[in-house]
């Protein structure tokens, strides 16, 4: 079996389901609608022996995007020695259905993606942050979270600084680029 | 109407305008090709050669830049023949460019480094020619003001040439022969740089060939953090960065795709550095006591208390934001129950939008300056007043090639060199020429059925030369200066004004022009609306004894008004509570000054000519509140809590409210006032637009005094050279101006710019007028 | 942040371990619920030495984030450089252009960070269950591979040495020598090291039948490394999804079937034995070359070429000052570190930064599993099985 034909096989099986399917440096990647991706992972795991998950994350988009998120779903055949990833969209406000009863391995990385994205597993047994204290406000991962301080930072700092010294400006600045808007 | 025509690029088939070059296409349908020495700002120039494309049929590959499209036309953006003839081209370049990015202020953001990247250079077949660590041998121009030439940086592509030409249309700047068969680029003459200083070639510079004196070892260009912001120094509105680097801006750029196309002028791009003007006012005082914010806000509230609220007035200078400058207005509607309030947009624009009928006083995009058929400028000179406005209509004459200018003026300018069709009236007529304009007008039956059109009158002037151009225009941009809405019978220009605009109403789109950049916010915050108060009457209710407490918002009384009639104003009123960002004449003067954020300290929004809302956006801390806030604590320690949520702008664009329709009769019977051989024109500088925009090094270098304009005849005449002092007198009062001699001057009249710290032109002129007939003498043993 | 624990009678107890404690390796807090002195339920508190460094790496040059692999798992810094290179050069693609040379300076330097982070492990494993001499022992041989390491790169905690494209310089004359020397002598202290616990009745009796982790469990819940190895799953990166030079090498995976603290103990035991192998390989087979790909749009030039020839200066200024632009995609590459895979699944969009990078880190997961393991087991077992996971909270809390 190879990549390609697990991509067959999961077109097959979920038809319109399927979104897109790309290779790119001999990985396959498929990208499924939100509302099949549990049972894509089942079937992957218990028909074509995808017995192991490698990570879940989320990537941004950022506010704008119609889709805000994509979550990242790496599987490993440790039979067929390949590795498949699954994709899905979703939006911001929209919760997924958790893969914790399907792979054990997916409880502490959905609780992360949860604590770094706000991304709300349905179904999991327990969805909390992990990484980040529990009081956090906000989700650091986002493309929208500043790169120094947090807002209650400012406050904090315009009662507490020493009468005439300057707060130095809250940067988001990423490095160098020419890349125009 | 656009023709479409079909091409294929790399195998696809595309869809683009005839007009459009290939480069162009190309890059609309997201197809990359590399180019050096294109822009959009300026068009092609076919010097960087690395734009090249294989078209079937051509023996040779053509640069995409120049070539238009064609019908059919197969274009090949990518081949090894075309990598290798760029790869040529930038080995070329290399073999001569110096290895100095280490100390370079362009490095990072070098062109000519990305193009090397790009092409992933690892060779240069030519490097044995020269020596990469000997001597350069091109110029260096240290002698330059503000801007700094390092021709041996130069690649040679031109485009300073093309913005300097086609852009700003200066055209100093050429690519000359200097010895042996070596090009360098150097202003046309070889003398020292003398010009606007409006520092676009060193935007466009690819290199670091061009660069600014000022922001030299400053700053790596990765260094700094980019702050999208809008000018504030003229109405004009151009969206800019500020580059920022521990709290201070060490550069100002735009970007491409800003409504102004990275264009900016001296002030925009040099003079940043008023923001840390050592005459920034840092501390509340309250007649010469500095107090902390808390005891100001008492001692404020006990000084409003104690006067009768009608006899509180305020003006508003229109350079503050629209935040500021509502909540400027609540205060007084709301807090203070009174409409004792105008701002200095009353001055000229108030008075044209006063009588402008709705129908055509519609605030349009500067862009659609450059598409019209005819451009008419009315009243002054537009490259003074706002660059912006210019190089739309250099844009629209000269690179498009849409457009045919006509310049309505006392005197040649720059943008008669279009090849305009030049209107010259006597300073003080300009009457002439709007009533005769609207006569003919008439009489070619624009405007039937209109009431009241029986009224307009001609006059001797002829337009004749003119009328050919408007029947056939099917669009028209009309500019009113600043300088002509300014004179003493201002409102009768705009009345006339308003008559034409009503009688082109189908084809015409009216822009003005203003030197405050919020002018046009003071106006959509109805300022100027009050029956009783105006600003023109301010010295008339001083002296009867009306007001008691004048409250001034940004608005420096020196910079409206002679001193003699600041003095009054100051003698008659009790309290003068100035609220201002830079040490004045008006802050020595005013009992209570509270300090406001410069532009760059705060964020907000400024409303520009165009009608559009901008955006600004703090840049550097500053730790004093905006003006609103400290009036809204204001207002509540007087009882009176204001909402700042009615200071949010939600429109994108502004609309004006203005009169129905309607024929004005105008009154022509104005003279210029006072007698004397001469007329004198209180006028402008590009490099001013207030008082204070002179503490920037970039303006201050440009132009450091104000000077006296003068005709070569007079000042033979009278025996004056380049850099005498020349005292002018009027109306009993007289000033004193270094001399230059101006070969575009009419005779007999004389010109002096406005807003510089030598000088108040307004001494002779008297406040709310800028014409005046004076008497020229030569001082003696230069200034006293 | 804890889970709240109900008490339900009145044998059971609620004990909180760390963050500070002498056995949790790193900053990890531990929270039991206690029958006695059995283990009712567990949770683990991460995340006091969250750095962020997945936002780090989205806001800085690929190059730029070298160092931060350092500071992951720092007992074996060199892997993680390794698995970075890899991970970015798969994602530009030039995965096969890297000289050969380089690649076996990578082995060499992955092979003995192996060895020196199961010295490591197996020094604190035993301190932690009472065996204080295997410490001293095991550090004796750890300053060796140290000594080199400061040979080859200058320090000897975070080398920051393997570069994308390569290595950052040859190694230096006598490394060979040395590594001989150590590779030569290192099988005999191995021997020490199982002389002084394989069969001592203590060690057994504290480490035999502790932890279980069933196959199907350790598949499930996503395990790696040597831990899945000690619950007889048969897989190892570097020979399942070979990467550089494994396949020319020639090595076996140690498997153990006992699923306990013991059997993860022997598989490491092991797997020190079979990175001495592969060391003796490679300097028999080490050939000579450039250490760092030439030409590549994605690679610094030589500092020699920047400081004489404008084009390469010019070049190194975008590539350091912009970022090297990476081709749109997104790649997922892990490598078999000694604590597990760590791999790097990195979003590039394009520009000079990764839009997003996930930082697969086995200390994390293997981490998540450790409730199953302990359910049941007395609290002093806890000790011993923090051991035999062997994690490190830089890559754990990342």
């Amino acid at each position: 079996m190879d990549g390609q034909s697990v991509v067959e096989l999961v077109k097959g099986k979920f038809g319109d389901g399927v979104l897109e399917a790309s290779e790119f440096r001999g990985e396959y990647s498929i990208l499924v609608s939100s509302n099949i991706a549990h049972e894509c992972l089942k079937y992957l795991h218990d028909e074509l022996n995808f017995e192991y998950l490698v990570f879940v994350t989320a990537v941004d988009f950022g506010i704008d995007a119609e889709y805000r998120f994509q979550v990242v779903y790496e599987l490993r055949s440790l039979l067929h020695k390949l590795q498949i990833r699954v994709k899905t969209n979703i939006k911001e406000n929209q919760d997924i259905e958790s893969v914790v009863d399907i792979y054990k391995s997916a409880t502490w990385d959905e609780r992360e993606t949860y604590d770094m994205f706000g991304i709300i597993f349905r179904n999991h047994p327990d969805l909390r942050r992990i990484l980040m204290p529990q009081d956090w406000t906000g989700y650091p991962l986002r493309k929208d979270y500043p790169l120094k301080g947090r807002p209650e930072d400012d406050d904090w700092l315009d009662k507490h600084l020493p009468l005439g010294q300057l707060k130095r400006p809250r940067h988001t600045r990423k490095p160098f680029s020419l890349v125009q808007k | 109407m656009e023709k479409k025509v079909k091409i294929k690029i790399n195998g696809k088939e595309f869809e683009v305008d005839s007009e459009k070059s290939i480069l162009q296409a190309a890059r609309e349908n997201g197809i990359y090709i590399p180019a050096i020495c294109y822009s959009d700002r300026f068009g092609a120039i076919g010097a960087c050669r690395i734009c090249a494309v294989e078209i079937a049929g051509m023996k040779k590959p053509m640069l995409s830049c120049a070539a238009k499209v064609k019908d059919g036309m197969e274009v090949t953006t990518n081949s090894p023949a075309l990598d290798q003839l760029r790869r040529e081209i930038i080995y070329e370049w290399d073999t001569f460019h110096p290895l100095q990015c280490g100390v370079c202020d362009k490095s990072g953001e070098c062109e000519l480094q990305n193009i090397n990247y790009e092409f992933n250079i690892t060779e240069n077949p030519k490097e044995a020619q020269t020596d990469p660590l000997s001597i350069p041998q091109g110029t260096i121009h240290y002698e330059w003001k503000i801007i700094h030439h390092d021709a041996n940086l130069c690649i040679q592509c031109r485009r300073c040439v093309a913005v300097c030409d086609k852009v700003v249309n200066f055209g100093i700047l050429a690519l000359v022969k200097k010895d042996g068969d070596r090009k360098e680029i150097d202003t046309k003459d070889g003398k020292p740089l003398d010009c606007e200083f409006c520092g676009q070639c060193v935007s466009v510079c690819p290199t670091g060939a061009m660069s600014s004196k000022l922001f030299k070892y400053k700053a790596r260009a990765w260094e700094m953090e980019k702050v999208p912001t809008t000018c504030g120094f003229c109405s004009s509105g151009c969206q800019m960065d500020l580059n920022v680097k521990n709290n201070e801006i060490l550069r100002v750029t735009s970007e491409e795709y800003t409504p102004n196309m990275a264009n900016l002028c001296n002030l925009g791009r040099f003079n940043y550095s008023v923001s840390k003007s050592d005459r920034l006012i840092k501390d509340y005082s309250l007649n010469s006591k500095t107090l902390n914010q808390e005891a100001m806000l008492l001692e404020l509230s006990q000084i409003l208390k104690n006067t009768p609220k009608e006899k509180i007035f305020g003006i508003s200078g229109a350079r503050e934001t629209h935040e500021d400058n509502l909540a400027f207005k609540m205060f007084f509607n709301n807090t203070l129950s009174n409409n004792n309030i105008d701002s200095l947009s009353s001055t000229h624009i108030g008075k044209l939008y006063k009588y402008l009928p709705q129908s055509v006083n519609t605030l349009y995009d500067f862009s659609d300056i450059s598409d019209a058929n005819l451009i008419i400028c009315f009243g002054g000179d537009i490259a003074n007043e706002m660059p912006r406005i210019d190089w739309s209509i250099t844009r629209g004459a000269k690179l498009l090639k849409t457009s045919k200018v006509i310049s309505a003026y006392w005197k040649d300018t720059k943008i008669d060199t279009l090849g305009s069709i030049p209107l010259r009236y006597e300073p003080g007529r300009e009457l002439d020429f709007l009533t005769s304009f609207a006569f003919a007008l008439k009489s070619e039956g624009y405007g039937a059925g209109l009431d009241g059109l029986d009224s307009l009158t001609g006059s001797e002037f002829d337009v004749s030369s003119i009328m050919e151009e408007v029947k056939k225009a099917s669009n028209i941009a009309f500019i009113v200066c600043q300088e002509a809405l300014e004179r003493s019978n201002g409102e009768e220009i705009a009345k006339a004004v308003s008559n034409i605009a009503l009688l082109l109403k189908d084809k015409i789109k009216v822009y003005a022009s203003s030197k405050y950049n919020n002018a046009f916010g003071a106006l959509y915050n109805n300022y100027g609306s009050s029956n009783e108060f105006s600003i023109q009457r301010l010295l008339e209710f001083a002296k009867e004894g009306k007001i008691e407490t004048l409250i001034l918002l940004n608005a420096d009384l020196f910079s409206f008004l002679s001193d003699n009639e600041a003095k009054i104003v100051r003698d008659s009123v009790k309290n003068i509570v100035l609220f201002d960002t830079f040490e004045s004449k008006t802050s020595l003067i005013a009992n209570a000054i509270v300090p406001v954020p410069f532009f760059t300290s705060q964020s907000g929004t400024f409303i520009n000519a165009e009608g559009r809302v901008n955006k600004i956006n703090k840049a550097i801390e500053c730790n004093v509140p905006c003006a609103w806030e400290f009036l809204f604590k204001l207002s509540t320690n007087l009882g009176y809590n204001l909402s700042s949520a009615k200071l949010q702008l939600k429109d994108k664009k502004i609309t004006l409210n203005g009169p129905a329709d309607k024929i004005y009769t105008i009154n022509t019977n104005s003279s210029v006032k006072g007698d004397g051989e001469f007329v004198f024109i209180a006028n402008y500088s590009k490099f001013r637009t207030s008082v204070y925009s002179g503490y920037g090094e970039g303006a201050k270098l440009a132009q450091s005094q104000s000077v006296l304009h003068i005709s070569k005849e007079d000042a033979q005449r009278i025996g004056l050279n380049d850099g005498d002092i020349a005292n002018i007198e009027a109306n009993g009062a007289s000033i004193a101006l270094p001399v230059k001699i101006d070969e575009q001057m009419p005779k007999s009249v004389l010109a002096a710019q406005l807003w510089f710290e030598n000088t108040n032109p307004y001494n002779i002129t008297g406040g709310f007028n800028n014409l005046v007939r004076a008497n020229l003498t030569k001082a003696q043993g230069g200034l006293k | 942040m804890n889970k709240t624990y109900v008490v339900e009678n009145e044998r059971e107890v609620i004990v909180n371990m760390g963050p500070q404690h002498p056995s949790t390796h790193g900053v990890l807090r531990f929270v039991v619920k206690l029958d006695g002195e059995k283990i009712v339920e567990s949770d683990p508190d991460v995340g006091y030495l969250h750095r962020g460094f997945e936002k780090f790496a989205e806001n800085m040059t690929y190059q730029q984030f070298m160092p931060f692999t350092d500071r992951l798992d720092y007992l074996a810094s060199m892997n993680n450089n390794f698995a970075y290179a890899m991970a970015v050069e798969k994602l530009l693609g030039i995965s096969s252009q890297i000289p050969k040379r380089a690649e076996y300076i990578r082995v060499i330097m992955a092979e003995l960070g192996r060895i020196a982070s199961h010295l490591v492990w197996l020094a604190t494993h035993a301190l932690d269950i009472g065996a204080m001499t295997v410490f001293l022992y095991c550090f004796r041989e750890r300053e060796y591979i140290l000594d080199m390491y400061e040979m080859a790169c200058g320090n000897r905690l975070t080398y920051n040495y393997i570069r994308i494209g390569g290595v950052a310089r040859d190694l230096p004359d006598g490394f060979l020598d040395k590594l001989k020397e150590f590779v030569k002598l290192f099988p005999s202290k191995v021997k020490e090291y199982h002389t002084l616990l394989s069969k001592n009745r203590i060690w057994l009796k504290r480490t035999k039948g502790i932890g279980y982790i069933s196959k199907q469990d350790a598949i499930n819940w996503g395990i790696a490394g040597p831990c899945t190895r000690g619950s007889g799953i048969d897989w190892d990166l570097r020979r399942d999804m070979p990467y550089s030079v494994y396949p020319e090498l020639d090595f076996e995976i140690p498997v153990y079937h006992n699923c306990d603290v013991y059997d993860r103990y022997l598989v490491r035991m092991d797997e020190m034995i079979q990175s001495n192998r592969i060391l003796e390989q490679c300097i028999e087979k080490i050939p000579d070359g450039p250490v760092m790909m030439k030409d590549s749009p994605y690679v610094w030039d030589p500092k020699e070429d920047i400081m004489k020839k404008n084009y390469a200066l010019m070049k190194h200024f975008v590539k350091v000052v912009q970022g090297i632009k990476a081709p749109p995609g997104e790649t997922y590459f892990g490598a078999e570190n000694p604590k597990g895979e760590l791999g790097f699944y990195i979003y590039s969009n394009g520009e000079g930064v990764p839009y997003r990078m996930k930082i697969r880190s086995p200390s994390f997961i293997n981490l998540s599993a450790m409730p199953v393991m302990l359910k049941g087991h007395y609290i002093a077992d806890i000790i011993s099985v923090i051991g035999s996971l062997d994690f490190v909270f830089g890559e754990c809390d990342r």
